[in-house]
């Protein structure tokens, strides 16, 4: 009977217990590996297609001599089209598009640096950061074919800057895109501003708008696609101030395969890119300038987990600065708020 | 105020709840014209009552607000309701609702009711009504006022006993009843009683008032008869088993062994002494010596049974009672007094320190002859009388007969010694068992609206595993052989619940050491504590734990001899409570944990069936150890009715335990 006690005692009264952990093999979460060259399939490159809006879109008559389109019905943004200036090009032939019927016209706008981030199209050119004064992603589309401007024929925009005062010294830029180029909302690893061949900064033109006065920016491009207003960033030309590292770590969850890490300016549109180190698992970025009060923001994507870190860093003095973030998750909706309010 | 004008008011006012009322209007308006208002607006308006408002008011300013309100009012019945009231309906409303009401009644109201009709009316209602008597009621009531009251009443009331009635009343049933109303009954017995009282002898009716009664008297025969009946068969019984228990111990000890002649010195005188070969009537025939009839005794029954060639008991030898101090065991026999003065070694005038003769008296020990004989005088009337009274050596024949008996000496069956005392005995014995089982249960699952995925699952994930069953019970034996069963005991159904967590996180921390490059040539190292996240799974184990609290009725029958005893139990187990802790799988298979207390399984389950093979080995008077293998079934589910399967265990086990006699003798 006792040994009946003991048997009952031991497999009755025994405690509670739990298996071992068995990782998933193919999560991303589990996945700690850097990787020596991000693919466009990794996850950090999906992040811009599901950051990114959708187009708004517009109707332009191709047979009006001049069309005034109002992107989002609001004069902030004015586009106006003279007519037969499109052409369409096919194995690098162009040919006009005759000015009948309408077409489409899709636009993106970026009004704010969270747009910048969204589009991930930093504000460089040429190993130079730029402020921008806001641009556009700008499609027309004629029976599914994308039209072009001919050459010699511009458009003219008219914009008011939202968040910030006009500056007088902008200038047009377009983009540099790889061949084929990709959509609006897929990432471009060759992606890069350049500046338009006219030298004369952007006319600033004052306009009433209701009963208020605005100081709109007013100017003929001569390319659509990716257009954006910009200068260069002062910088102190000492080359001593110029190099400023700024280095960033993050826990081993996030790799170069999942995180982009931002660099932005508190009071500017200004947005750079901190590129990887696959030596020391690290970003880091030397295009800013000494005395740069900056907000670094990464965004990471793991498997279908989005993750958040920000950190503000006043007045870059030192010459060499290394942080530490620790994203926390976040969900896709809040996340696109928060690029909202940047 | 005009009826227009206190519309218009009430209509105008009203429709803003918060507008006060004018000064003074209320003042000018009549309590008539308020009443009438209101019972023209108002009778048939239903104000729904908030449900707190309920809980506030109080049952005795309820009933006493109705009370003030209703206790005049007299509500009209519409025409034909009486009609379509039945009597048990309105027999139940005033059951239900009057039952405790007491009414004052009026004077010349008593007077107005008819005998017959308080007669006719109570018989159909208190026909079959009984009414508890109140405790010291029936003292208040005196025995003349009783006897007046059934004798006016039911003296020419001959009520028919139905057909059958008589043989459903069972014997036992018949004498525990009386015997349980009247056991203590003292009758008063008037003071003429006895004046009135016959002599036994001049009562010389009373067998012919007995043939008026024929069943009566049957009854009351057989009763007799299958008393004595079950009295010698009970005693026989009983005094077998003592017989067997103490002639064993005699026959061992050597003490005795080595006094006793071996048989084969007297084979003459074998046969002589023990002719017949029947053993159940074999008996020692009479001795010729002189002492050894009667021997100036009065004539007795056992006398008389010697004379029919009963057991000659020796002479002067009086009854042997010796008590062996080492293991108190109580010996019977006769011995010879004197026995160590006579010469020995004459097989002829051999005699013998001490006779045994277990078979022939029970003897209870003491430490000397005279105490014997006294305490035997007292226990085992009469046969000490005829061994007591004689005196001188024992006779050869007598001794030799004795001896013989001991070798295998038929058995006398003696008068019987008044077994009351041994029935109540074992009538009164109780057990008490503590016991504990390793149980293993097999659990049952029926689909109500389950999906098959989930019965799957649910399959795969739990594993019955060993659980226990420990309890205390109580052992009323009914006889020799039956034996009810009841106590409480608790049980516990262990089950393993294995299951695959998905999506569990596992944070670890690590230190990192980073090498950053500050410049060509400069390098840093930073060394960095984080915590790294895995995600996987887990093999989780849980155990689910289903505890009750039951009380077993069983009944048992139980048979063998000696100390080893094979008995089987078959009842019920009644669930008093029933718990469950541990996990479940929920609708859309996620594991959630289901505490104490959760309405998915039933705290009481109702009854189960018990069946159990018993097997008890007696280690002494007092103390036994049992096994009883087992099994027992569950009949109600003990899932509840929200759960969209049923299920229910059947449950086996071997209890072990042991028996303590609560009759220490």
């Amino acid at each position: 009977m006792l040994a009946g006690i003991a048997f009952i005692a031991g497999t009755s009264c025994s405690k509670d217990f739990s298996g071992e952990f068995t990782q998933y093999p193919n999560n991303p979460l589990n996945d700690t590996i850097w990787t020596a060259n991000v693919k466009p399939t990794d996850a950090v490159n999906t992040i811009v297609t599901d950051l990114m809006p959708a187009f708004e879109k517009e109707t332009l008559n191709l047979e009006n001599t001049l069309s005034e389109i109002k992107v989002g019905g609001s004069d902030s943004f004015r586009i106006s089209f003279a007519k037969g200036i499109f052409t369409t090009i096919e194995n690098g032939i162009a040919t006009p598009v005759k000015p009948e019927g309408t077409a489409e016209i899709q636009i993106f706008r970026i009004r704010r640096t969270g747009d910048l981030i969204k589009c991930m199209r930093p504000t460089q050119s040429s190993n130079a950061l730029t402020e921008s004064a806001g641009g556009f992603y700008i499609r027309v589309l004629k029976d599914g074919k994308e039209l072009s401007i001919a050459n010699g024929e511009s458009y003219e925009i008219r914009w008011i800057e939202s968040g910030a005062d006009p500056k007088n010294n902008m200038l047009r830029f377009y983009a540099k895109e790889s061949s084929p180029a990709p959509e609006y909302n897929k990432i471009d690893v060759n992606f890069e501003w350049i500046l338009d061949t006219n030298p004369s900064h952007v006319y600033l033109k004052k306009e009433t708008i209701g009963i208020t006065e605005y100081t709109c920016y007013k100017t003929n491009v001569t390319s659509l696609r990716w257009v954006s207003l910009q200068k260069n960033v002062d910088v102190n030309p000492s080359p001593s101030n110029r190099i400023i590292r700024l280095t960033t770590f993050f826990p081993p969850n996030f790799t170069n395969k999942n995180t982009a890490v931002f660099a932005c300016y508190k009071n500017q549109k200004t947005m750079v890119r901190l590129n990887f180190d696959y030596a020391s698992r690290s970003f880091n970025t030397e295009l800013l300038p000494p005395g740069a009060e900056i907000k670094i923001i990464s965004i990471s994507k793991i498997g279908s987990n989005y993750y958040l870190s920000e950190k503000a860093v006043s007045n870059l003095t030192t010459a060499f600065c290394i942080n530490k973030l620790e994203p926390e998750k976040i969900s896709l909706a809040k996340l696109q708020a928060y690029l909202d309010e940047q | 105020m005009p009826d227009n004008q206190f519309d218009d008011f009430v209509g105008r006012n009203l429709s803003d709840l918060s507008a006060s009322v004018p000064e003074g209007a209320w003042d000018r308006l009549a309590d008539k014209q308020f009443d009438l208002h209101c019972k023209q607006n108002l009778q048939h308006m239903q104000v729904p009552v908030a449900e707190e408002i309920w809980t506030r008011i109080s049952d005795t300013r309820f009933d006493q607000h109705i009370s003030d309100q209703l206790s005049n009012y007299i509500a009209p019945v519409p025409a034909g309701s009486y009609e379509q009231l039945d009597d048990t309906r309105l027999d139940q409303f005033f059951g239900a609702s009057l039952v405790n009401r007491e009414v004052p009644v009026g004077e010349e109201q008593w007077d107005k009711i008819a005998g017959a009709l308080l007669d006719q009316h109570s018989g159909k209602l208190f026909n079959n009504f009984e009414v508890p008597v109140a405790e010291g009621l029936w003292s208040k009531i005196a025995d003349r006022q009783f006897d007046q009251h059934f004798g006016s009443n039911l003296a020419d009331v001959t009520a028919p006993v139905s057909t059958g009635m008589w043989d459903k009343i069972a014997d036992t049933q018949f004498d525990q009843h009386f015997q349980t109303q009247l056991g203590n009954w003292e009758a008063p017995v008037a003071e003429d009683m006895w004046d009135r009282v016959k002599p036994k002898e001049e009562d010389d009716r009373k067998f012919f008032y007995w043939m008026r009664f024929p069943m009566a008297a049957a009854i009351m025969g057989l009763l007799f008869l299958g008393g004595i009946y079950a009295s010698y068969v009970l005693y026989q019984n009983y005094f077998r088993n003592q017989q067997t228990k103490t002639g064993t111990q005699v026959l061992r000890d050597s003490s005795h062994e080595k006094n006793v002649p071996s048989p084969e010195l007297e084979p003459a005188n074998a046969p002589a002494v023990i002719p017949g070969t029947d053993l159940e009537n074999a008996t020692i025939p009479p001795v010729t010596d002189n002492s050894s009839s009667n021997n100036g005794l009065p004539p007795q029954d056992n006398v008389a049974s010697e004379n029919q060639g009963g057991t000659h008991l020796p002479k002067a030898g009086g009854l042997f009672i010796k008590k062996q101090k080492n293991n108190q065991s109580i010996l019977s026999g006769f011995q010879v007094p004197n026995a160590a003065k006579k010469p020995t070694g004459s097989a002829m005038n051999g005699t013998q320190d001490n006779v045994q003769a277990e078979d022939i008296l029970p003897v209870y020990a003491n430490s000397n002859l005279q105490d014997n004989a006294e305490g035997f005088r007292k226990l085992a009337h009469p046969y000490p009388t005829i061994a007591m009274e004689r005196n001188g050596y024992p006779n050869n024949l007598e001794i030799t007969a004795l001896n013989n008996k001991q070798l295998n000496l038929p058995k006398i069956n003696c008068p019987t010694v008044r077994s009351r005392n041994k029935w109540d005995d074992f009538n009164k014995d109780w057990y008490a068992d503590t016991y504990i089982s390793p149980d293993y249960s097999l659990q049952t699952v029926n689909n109500i609206s389950a999906s098959q995925q989930y019965l799957r699952q649910k399959d795969s994930t739990e594993h019955m595993q060993v659980g226990f069953t420990a309890g205390v019970r109580l052992v009323k034996p009914l006889n020799n052989h039956l034996q009810l069963t009841t106590g409480l005991q608790y049980s516990q159904i262990n089950q393993k619940y294995v299951y695959r967590s998905e999506n569990e996180i596992k944070l670890t921390t690590v230190v990192t050491v980073r090498t950053i490059i500050r410049a060509p040539g400069d390098t840093v190292v930073v060394r960095d504590t984080s915590i790294v996240q895995n995600i996987g799974f887990k093999n989780k184990v849980e155990k689910n734990r289903h505890r009750s609290i039951d009380i077993p009725i069983l009944l048992g029958y139980q048979f063998g001899r000696g100390s080893v005893k094979v008995g089987v139990n078959a009842g019920i187990i009644l669930n008093v409570s029933s718990w469950y802790e541990g996990v479940i799988l929920d609708s859309s298979l996620a594991v959630v944990p289901v505490q104490k207390g959760s309405q998915i399984y039933k705290s009481k389950l109702g009854m189960g069936l018990y069946a159990g093979i018993n097997v008890t080995k007696e280690l002494s008077n007092d103390m036994q150890l049992f096994v009883e293998p087992y099994y027992k079934h569950s009949i109600d589910n003990i899932t509840s009715g929200s759960m969209p399967y049923q299920q229910k265990f059947g449950t086996a086990g071997v209890l072990m335990g042991v028996r303590w006699s609560l009759n220490r003798k």
